[in-house]
């Protein structure tokens, strides 16, 4: 379900429980519950904690202690993933039962001795790799921090109003420096302690995913872990950036922003991506890349950016006006089409309309295609003049002319309007678009932004570290959009080197539970669709660098995220996933041909040539660890495995399933790689 | 599908009192317990239905006296769930017939629709509840304490704001805030389980 209707669900969900509904709402409620499978899940699991909460803190209060309470209260079960004739599942959880304990708990005592099994380094059987390059993370002794006023407390409660903040700008402003400063006051002054160095391991794979969009293939993740350079992390950052697979990944992501996953005949898709692709790989300025998507003409084949408004200018380009404002700015003004903000009064239905008149003059054409291929979509700009007209609460009809940040735009037929709405977007030195695109850039990399949602920055919603985001967006502007030095900035700062597991602190860093984050920890982000497919591609494949093969199957990764995605053919141009940690996509992992292809042994694939290349038990598991996982197993991880393998050969020998002892061995380790692809270490990037 | 269908004539013996109908056998031990351990999900399942707590709380009562009245038709080692879901059902269709002007009254399929979602879900609502006293730990202290206040017996949003002094509107934003938070974090742990 995309945002807009679950924002909309979620309101009329928050007024049901305050018993503010409008008859009108309450209809509204009614249709979606009705009509929407997604919106009725929401709705039951909506209620039910609104149940539970009057239930279970009414019966305490008055003492009913009895009907709660001697209640069994099972602990939640985990559910069991049962491979037929395999245990590999159980091997599973003793393999990574240290990442699932993280994840049940964020605040997991790092002593705890389950959790150690996973973690303990010092004990993996790749001692030989080199210590971690990054520093330790210094407190710097600045004296601002001392009567720098906290802001951790500063929440959605109390509305802040839109003061600017003064940022001393520098010409020699260091980001990488700005960023430490900011977060490592922060944490001073909050008394937490940030998480330990991450291990190479763990910071090789994190920025294959984040910036390369897959994970490291076992060559490259060895060859990273071996290198004895004090700089291999700095140089990684490099290479990675200058990669086409960078260039790749963000269009990518970016082409899921603006237009979705799903199928949609109109849109020429892979031009978009192309296009953006492009703009990435030349490391042309942002403000450039929207321009020209803002003002693209043509069809969806000639021109890539035309793909943008060609999606979105359906219902008098409601959804064009809600997109470019949510993608572009990062504010969220849906709902300003047909009644004021509810926290963000700069934003009424006046200004939606205006913004919405900018795009008055556009339309989508169909023409019979050049090539016979049937009809194709075409954007053109018509020329007329004049407001646009909605209808206020009231019922009364109203006019808006075009107008963005006090500017108003003549609104004569001969204004270009796309032009000057793009010119207005991008003017200044502090433009809100850049403020947007670092604070997204930086959800990219750290799971969360300054501000979260990352698309819904208005007043009402504060940041978190309020100057540095104001700095990095100063710096972005001045560095003329430059993308690429804003990423890398990000990967060599502090608190990118961070493990993902807490330090020892008893100051919580939970910004999943609602807390403006400290960037004390890296927190855990699922892979995405197209990650997951990618990196499976790599660990299946042979292929020692792996960016071709994965290049040419991108049609086949469309196809396969198709399965997930489905556009709910709504008017606001929604779309509902069921992707991310549901059933659907445990059972493609289980199950799925992608996996049953990686697992096989059939030529050509990564398990096959490790069995070629070693007949030695613990080599081939710390390659298959490295291959899946990118690291070595720890000792006891080792010890493990190779207990399962002796009782699996074993039985599999005495079932008489198999020929002989080798062919036992073979079966056996491919369902140890079976369970490396199905571990929570495997779908996350930590 | 040996679960004994709510019979359609309850309303015959309703206003009989336990004592009349129920002196031929008195309630098993596992009967009480069958009964005490499904009060939250039937008021759960009512809730949905329904959607304001004191109507559900009103509709689970009713439904209860007819739970009593009828406990001997329950055969034991059968769905108590489903058999008290049954009677619930009937109680609701009875309680939307009381209120047929009101406005804010949810349409037939709504009710149904929303009914078979929650049915279909059955061994959830532990894992649900279970993840909620942990999400509950993780918030603030603050928020802990506002969720604690508004979800008193009887008392409603505005009712704390007045308490507090805040505007009402500005409370109704921090509730809305929290569950939010609290439904995301209880989102969060079911997925996490499923994968662990």
């Amino acid at each position: 379900m995309k945002s807009k209707l679950r924002q909309e669900l979620l309101d009329l969900l928050e007024a049901l429980c305050e018993e503010r509904l409008s008859p009108e709402q309450h209809a509204r409620l009614d249709r979606l519950v009705v009509e929407n499978g997604e919106a009725r899940k929401l709705y039951v699991d909506y209620v039910a904690l609104h149940g539970i909460l009057s239930w279970d803190v009414a019966a305490a209060a008055s003492g009913e202690m009895s009907v709660l309470r001697d209640e069994a209260v099972p602990k939640p079960a985990t559910r069991r993933i049962v491979r037929p004739a395999t245990i590999a599942a159980s091997l599973a959880a003793v393999l990574l039962i240290g990442w699932s304990l993280l994840l049940l708990r964020p605040g997991a005592d790092p002593d705890a001795p389950a959790a150690a099994v996973a973690t303990n380094s010092d004990e993996s059987d790749g001692s030989d790799t080199a210590p971690a390059a990054a520093a330790p993370i210094v407190l710097p002794g600045r004296d601002r921090r001392s009567d720098e006023p906290s802001i951790s407390s500063a929440v959605a409660d109390s509305p802040l109003d839109d003061e600017q903040i003064d940022v001393p700008f520098a010409k020699d402003f260091d980001p990488v420096v700005a960023i430490h400063d900011a977060v490592a006051s922060r944490w001073e002054s909050v008394g937490v302690q940030p998480a330990p160095s991450a291990e190479d391991a763990e910071w090789v794979r994190r920025v294959y995913l984040d910036l390369a969009g897959r994970i490291p293939s076992a060559t490259e993740a060895g060859e990273f872990l071996d290198d004895p350079a004090n700089d291999k992390r700095a140089a990684l950052i490099d290479e990675l950036l200058d990669s086409p697979e960078f260039a790749r990944n963000f269009a990518t992501a970016w082409t899921n922003l603006l237009i979705g996953r799903s199928e949609n005949r109109r849109l020429d898709r892979g031009n978009l991506h192309a296009y953006l692709r492009g703009q990435f790989a030349q490391n042309r300025p942002w403000s450039e890349t929207v321009t020209a998507l803002i003002t693209a003409e043509g069809s969806a084949k000639e021109s890539g950016p035309a793909n943008f408004l060609l999606a979105h200018l359906n219902n008098e380009a409601v959804p064009a006006t809600a997109v470019t404002a949510r993608c572009f700015l990062g504010l969220q003004v849906q709902c300003t089409q047909c009644h004021a903000h509810p926290f963000y009064r700069e934003w009424g239905q006046e200004q939606f309309w205006e913004l919405n008149s900018f795009f008055q003059q556009t339309a989508v054409e169909r023409k019979a295609a050049e090539d016979g291929s049937g009809m194709e979509f075409v954007l053109t700009n018509r020329p007329v003049g004049g407001p646009t007209y909605y209808e206020n609460r009231a019922g009364e009809m109203k006019v808006a002319f075009p107008k963005f940040a006090e500017t108003e735009v003549d609104p004569d037929k001969a204004t270009n309007r796309r032009r000057e709405l793009a010119r207005l977007i991008v003017a200044g030195d502090d433009p809100q678009l850049a403020r947007a695109f670092v604070n997204r850039t930086w959800a990219h990399f750290f799971g969360y932004g300054f501000v979260n949602p990352v698309d819904d920055m208005g007043p009402h919603n504060a940041a978190s570290h309020p100057e540095l985001l104001q700095a990095l967006a100063n710096h972005f502007v001045a560095r003329d959009y430059d993308v690429r030095a804003l990423c890398r900035a990000i990967c060599n700062s502090a608190p990118y080197q961070l493990a993902s597991r807490p330090g020892d602190s008893e100051t919580n860093d939970d910004p999943q539970y609602g807390d403006p984050p400290l960037f004390s920890r890296m927190y855990l982000k699922p892979l995405s669709a197209e990650q997951l497919y990618d990196s499976i591609q790599v660990a299946t494949l042979a292929d020692e660098f792996p960016a071709r093969a994965i290049e040419s199957s991108a049609e086949a990764r469309h196809e396969w995220i198709g399965q997930f995605f489905a556009d709910e053919n709504t008017e606001e141009n929604c779309e509902s996933s069921t992707f991310g940690g549901t059933l659907p996509q445990a059972l493609t992992m289980m199950n799925g041909d992608l996996v049953t292809q990686a697992v096989s042994g059939a030529e050509q694939t990564r398990l096959s040539a490790i069995l070629a290349a070693t007949p030695d038990e613990s080599e081939r598991i710390r390659q298959i660890m490295l291959a899946t996982l990118s690291r070595y197993p720890t000792r006891d991880e080792l010890n493990g495995i190779r207990e399962f393998l002796r009782k699996s050969v074993r039985q599999q020998v005495q079932s008489g399933r198999v020929p002989n002892a080798r062919a036992a061995v073979e079966e056996s380790l491919k369902d140890v790689y079976w369970a490396c692809l199905n571990s929570t270490e495997f779908i996350v990037n930590h | 599908m040996t679960t004994e269908l709510y019979p359609r004539d309850h309303d015959a013996d309703e206003g009989d009192s336990p004592s009349s109908t129920n002196l031929l056998r008195p309630p098993s031990e596992e009967f009480v317990q069958l009964f005490t351990r499904n009060q939250r999900r039937l008021y759960l399942l009512i809730l949905a239905q329904v959607g304001g707590t004191q109507d559900a709380e009103d509709v689970l009562q009713e439904t209860n006296l007819i739970i009593w009245a009828k406990y001997h038709q329950f055969d034991l080692g059968t769905n108590f769930f489903a058999w008290a879901a049954q009677i619930a059902k009937y109680e609701v269709l009875k309680f939307r017939h009381r209120r047929v002007r009101d406005k804010l009254q949810f349409s037939e399929e709504f009710v149904d629709a929303v009914s078979r979602e929650v049915l279909e879900r059955p061994e959830e609502l532990e894992q649900r509840r279970h993840a909620l006293e942990l999400c509950l730990q993780k918030l603030r202290p603050d928020d802990r304490t506002l969720i604690h206040q508004r979800y008193q017996p009887g008392q409603r949003g505005k009712h704390v704001a007045r308490d507090l002094g805040r505007p009402a509107n500005s409370v109704y934003q921090s509730l809305g805030r929290i569950r939010r938070t609290l439904l995301e974090c209880i989102q969060r742990r079911l997925a996490t389980e499923a994968h662990a």
